[in-house]
């Protein structure tokens, strides 16, 4: 494999209705200003991807608008996903182990304000024949999920509040973040369900941003980060798996995906979620992170979305690109030497990506 | 390339309006007759690329979550890319990088469109805020690129009814494919409604219902399964993806650069210095008549001003020095989630001397070809009979 | 002005979905008021019926009648959604209920008659049919605890199932804001007040008209606006001639790729006041405006455009001129 990094990652502030700009407006800034700290210029850049979903920012090729902001022309060597741009970011790096360039630029656009009643955009993403007729609230199957959890009796609504308190209160330094707070457990828990046994604050708050990472491989990686005065976080590994999708044929207290995805990844690596210092997961909601952190086997020393995480802010299909970027952040700063980021889509974390990274002494 | 690359299964659906089956049903039967073709069963496949149009085509959102279990892909990985029309020939190349980076080994590429749910010129030309309604309909965007290339060029009208001819006389051989006028002529093409001017119905694209499939591998697994299933792989031997936004000042839709530059690409990479001569077959992504000329000249296989002289003089027709087409092309069947990757697996096949009825004799190198958007998405692979 | 042009708009379409030979006969027992799984592996049976297996994605076997009651094994309690036709007023479940004689569970409400403490692990309930059953999964209204003590009679024994059913209706609604971007809305103003706004990118010096507010080529901000006369040239055009619904206009008509002078990119529209035969690449063209009244922050505030040449126009038929 090659060494590939990420050597910088910029994004927008998430905020929970934009109404001055448009995809392409919200972009360009934070392109520019990742790629001018680590000091190159367009043409240097030999690969883009994306990802984005129409539904949310409600046109027909939504993302070919915001190709505006990448400047494709001359022609540029470019994909996109129709999904969170995390898995624009694994397409970037299997791209990248081709040896055919050493520079890739990955954004994820996120306009989670534009549909005014996101109940109606959430259901079209299932069983179009037994689910999606039924309009499900969008968080039943997150309340259903976090009903199974609690009723192993692993996990107690209490802890559901202090994954609450403790992200948001981390989410103050987070100048990105739409939503922070210092907030008592108990007040917390003393707020009404929405789809119980979770509360609005459990459940991330949809908004629009974007995110940019660019990746770098071996030396020019090096130099690149060096341009501004960061390391490389080497992407040791990159995993992500499927689950079937109707939520009666799963186990919803168990994430067999995020169990192999974390084996795959860990043989790729050569070390473990359980040996990383920093966790930044996709969770959407507030029983996620118990969830993911037994299902990845992590210590109970690891820093756990210092960012605040998605309840702090979820720019929909840019909310797991931003995990990888904020886990690659803590490394790049030289602030830890291992990290985790984790993404999903899907109702009740369906399809779950996995990615290890690591720096090395300067 | 680093690692070879090879297509070891295909699999098609019949192209039509589809109405007696779920989405599902529709794509399983491309991904039955890929696995079939290769031998293969779903505990072989370890990685899947999925390849759709808009989402607002059907209705149905990121529809690779709810097709895990049509598609054999729980407990894999599955990355569902969208890059408009050329979709298709991007999901292939990226199943051939995955392996080529050696994160996957049996990669399998699913493509479908179930049109007929939805209304795909609805779905393009909802009425937006701050938008003027100029009514120009699905192929307003086209025609005028068309009436510019025939203004530059000097074609002669009758080229556009002879491609459409050519194109719906190959369809006949191609049971699959959606639209079969046996008794189609240039007198018809010519008198069939004129939709937009200078675009006939005859010389315009269905939309239809369909899926596709193949599987890819790298050179060890291509081997082992040929060998096991008595049918020989295609080979990559040049793959290339180009993007040129759609909107900047001073852009050249009739010949965009992108398209140009894909071409060139996969052609140094397949080492091909004269594609005319040196290309048996190719698949192109036609949706009106005109394309062909169009394409024969962005992709380089004939000189600019001349692509429509290999139309006029049958060279493109079945019977040609470089059949284009053979399928019958998009002109015949327009599933246009899986239309992309039909050009490219209908480009394995006739390598693969596979392609039954539409066979063109001899073929050693192919070309499959896939565009989207405003021609802003171009992706184009060149595969071959032998190992490059 | 730094704001952006913002409006509501809503995205509407009544898809119709073909649910092929598993799905349409478990829906046609629905119709007919009785509930089916489908049997999968050995021993394995699912509700609903799924057309592959979950496990191993093979093909689903044969069906099963199963008995319309089950057990709840998860839930989520909510509320009714305001401006939702929902069919349950108070609040309700959403729950996971294994049927009786299936593997699996099936997801579907339960009403409680909102009393979310009457939902308790193991809670026995049973299919609350429509009244106008129909062939769709919202044929179970919910599931519901039964009565106590059983209403004599109450079973409902179903009818003879159909043939399956072929197709389900499924309306897409989705109401949005447009955010039309600082950028763009700079040109649309001048549109409401007749005004071409251009503006220059400072690395290339092309001219844009509609305006973004970058360059695609160059990513650089453009310039401040300046106006241009509106006048331009075609560079290329179709001629309409399918009538679709929706028109404006009665085709055949022109729409054209027309670029405005001083400016490099092309601009869409239609182009009237001349015999569509006689429009030719290279045609000078103007702008005519819509009345006072009706203008709008929109290209439509051009109703067309036509030739500059005064001997080169027809007049407009009357309707045409009231449409467009
Ligand atoms: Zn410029």
């Amino acid at each position: 494999m090659r060494d590939i990094g990420v050597v910088a990652f910029a994004q927008s502030g998430c905020r929970a209705a934009n109404r001055r700009d448009d995809m392409a407006d919200i972009l360009a800034p934070v392109i520019a200003e990742a790629v001018t700290s680590v000091g190159i210029e367009r043409g240097d850049i030999d690969f883009y991807c994306s990802g984005s979903h129409d539904f949310h920012e409600g046109r027909t090729f939504a993302y070919i608008e915001s190709l505006d902001a990448v400047g494709a022309w001359p022609p540029i060597s470019e994909s996109h996903v129709e999904m969170d741009a995390a898995w624009a970011a694994n397409e970037a790096w299997s791209w990248l182990q081709l040896g055919e360039g050493d520079i890739a630029l990955v954004y994820g656009i996120g306009r989670g304000s534009l549909a005014s009643d996101p109940d109606q955009v959430s259901h079209t993403q299932l069983d179009p024949y037994y689910l999606a007729p039924l309009h499900p609230h969008r968080h039943a199957f997150a309340g259903l999920q976090a009903h199974a959890l609690l009723a192993t009796g692993t996990v107690t609504e209490r802890d559901l509040a202090e994954v609450v308190a403790r992200s948001l209160s981390a989410a103050v330094e987070n100048p990105h973040a739409q939503r922070s707070g210092v907030h008592a457990v108990d007040d917390l828990l003393a707020q009404p369900y929405v789809a119980s046994p979770l509360r609005e604050h459990d459940t991330a708050p949809l908004g629009d941003a974007a995110a940019v990472l660019i990746l770098a491989a071996g030396d020019r990686a090096r130099d690149l980060a060096a341009n501004a005065g960061r390391r490389p976080a080497w992407i040791r590994a990159m995993d992500h798996r499927m689950a079937t999708h109707y939520p009666g044929a799963r186990d919803l207290t168990r994430l067999e995906t995020v169990e192999i995805a974390a084996r795959r990844a860990t043989r790729m690596a050569g070390f473990s979620p359980a040996e990383i210092d920093v966790a930044e997961l996709h969770t959407e909601y507030s029983y996620a992170e118990p969830m993911l952190a037994a299902a990845l086997g992590l210590a109970p020393a690891t820093t756990i979305n210092p960012s605040g995480g998605p309840l702090a802010g979820n720019p929909t299909t840019a909310t797991g690109l931003i995990r990888l970027g904020e886990a690659a952040a803590r490394i790049c700063d030289d602030t830890v030497d291992r990290a985790l980021a984790h993404a999903t889509s899907g109702p009740a974390l369906q399809h779950n990506l996995i990615s290890l990274l690591e720096g090395e002494r300067r | 390339m680093s690692e070879r690359i090879a297509v070891v299964g295909v699999g098609q659906s019949h192209q039509a309006k589809r109405r007696q089956t779920s989405i599902a049903g529709l794509v399983r039967e491309s991904v039955d007759a890929a696995l079939a073709d290769a031998g293969l069963g779903f505990a072989d496949i370890d990685t899947i690329v999925l390849s759709k149009t808009p989402d607002l085509f059907d209705g149905v959102m990121q529809p690779e979550l709810y097709l895990a279990d049509a598609m054999g892909a729980v407990n894999l990985p599955v990355t569902r890319v969208f890059t408009g029309g050329s979709v298709g020939g991007h999901a292939a190349i990226y199943a051939a990088h995955l392996v080529q980076a050696g994160l996957a080994e049996r990669v399998l590429v699913v493509a479908y469109s179930k049109e007929s749910e939805g209304n795909f010129t609805w779905a393009l030309s909802r009425p937006l805020p701050f938008h003027v309604s100029l009514g120009a309909g699905a192929g307003g965007h086209f025609s005028p690129v068309i009436r510019e290339y025939i203004h530059r060029s000097g074609a002669p009208e009758h080229i556009g009814w002879q491609v459409a001819v050519n194109h719906r006389l190959n369809a006949t051989r191609n049971p699959l494919a959606h639209v079969q006028m046996p008794d189609i002529t240039v007198e018809k093409v010519r008198d069939s409604p004129m939709l937009w001017d200078p675009v006939r119905f005859l010389e315009s694209c269905p939309t239809s219902d369909g899926s596709a499939a193949i599987v890819v591998t790298g050179e060890d697994e291509a081997e082992r399964i040929s060998a096991a299933s008595g049918r020989r792989p295609a080979w990559v031997h040049g793959m290339s993806w180009r993007t040129e936004t759609g909107h900047f000042a001073g852009r050249d839709e009739v010949n965009p650069q992108a398209g140009a530059d894909a071409a060139a690409d996969a052609y140094a990479q397949a080492g091909i210095t004269r594609p005319a001569e040196e290309l048996d077959v190719a698949e192109l992504y036609i949706p009106f008549s005109w394309y062909e000329p169009i394409w024969l000249e962005n992709l380089g296989i004939a000189g600019i001003g001349h692509g429509w002289r290999m139309v006029d003089d049958g060279r493109t027709a079945f019977s040609g020095d470089l059949p284009v087409n053979p399928s019958g092309g998009v002109l015949s069947g327009n599933p246009t989630g899986a239309t992309g990757l039909v050009r490219f697996a209908e480009a394995a096949q006739q390598v693969r001397g596979l392609a039954a009825g539409h066979q063109v004799d001899g073929v050693r190198r192919a070309v499959g070809h896939a565009m989207g958007g405003a021609s802003q998405f171009h992706a184009i692979w060149v595969v071959g009979a032998e190992k490059p | 002005m730094d704001t952006s042009l913002a409006a509501p708009y809503t995205t509407a379409f009544g898809f119709e979905r073909t649910v092929g030979p598993q799905i349409g006969a478990f829906l046609a027992g629905l119709r007919a008021r009785r509930l089916l799984g489908v049997r999968v592996g050995e021993d394995r049976v699912l509700c609903p019926v799924a057309e592959f297996d979950p496990v191993t994605s093979a093909a689903t076997g044969d069906l099963v009648e199963l008995e319309p009651s089950g057990t709840v094994t998860a839930w989520t309690w909510v509320d009714p959604r305001e401006g939702w036709d929902e069919p349950i007023d108070s609040p309700y479940a959403w729950a996971l209920i294994r049927i009786d004689g299936a593997d699996n569970t099936f997801f579907h409400r339960v009403d409680t008659g909102g009393d979310p403490a009457r939902m308790t692990p193991g809670l026995r309930v049973r299919v609350r049919w429509a009244a106008d059953p129909v062939g769709s999964i919202e044929d179970i209204v919910c599931f519901e605890p039964p009565a106590e003590p059983p209403v004599p009679g109450a079973t409902d024994p179903g009818a003879e199932i159909g043939e399956p059913v072929a197709t389900i209706e499924a309306p897409f609604h989705v109401d949005y804001t447009y955010v039309a971007g600082v950028g763009r809305s700079v040109y649309l103003r001048g549109m409401a007040e007749r005004r071409f706004l251009a503006r220059r990118c400072p690395g290339c010096h092309q001219v844009y008209f509609p305006a973004p507010d970058h360059c695609a080529r160059c990513l650089q901000v453009l310039d401040a606006p300046f106006e241009i006369s509106g006048t331009g040239t075609i560079s290329t055009f179709c001629i309409v001639n399918l009538p679709f619904p929706g028109q404006l206009v009665d085709p055949p008509y022109v729409v054209a790729y027309i670029n405005l002078d001083g400016t490099g990119n092309k601009l869409q529209h239609r182009v009237l006041e001349v015999a569509p035969d006689a429009v030719a690449v290279g045609m000078q063209v103007e702008p005519v405006w819509a009345p006072e009244t009706d203008l709008e922050p929109s290209l439509a505030s051009v109703r067309y455009f036509r030739p500059v040449d005064p001997t080169l126009r027809v007049p407009v038929a009357d309707q045409e001129a009231r449409d467009a």
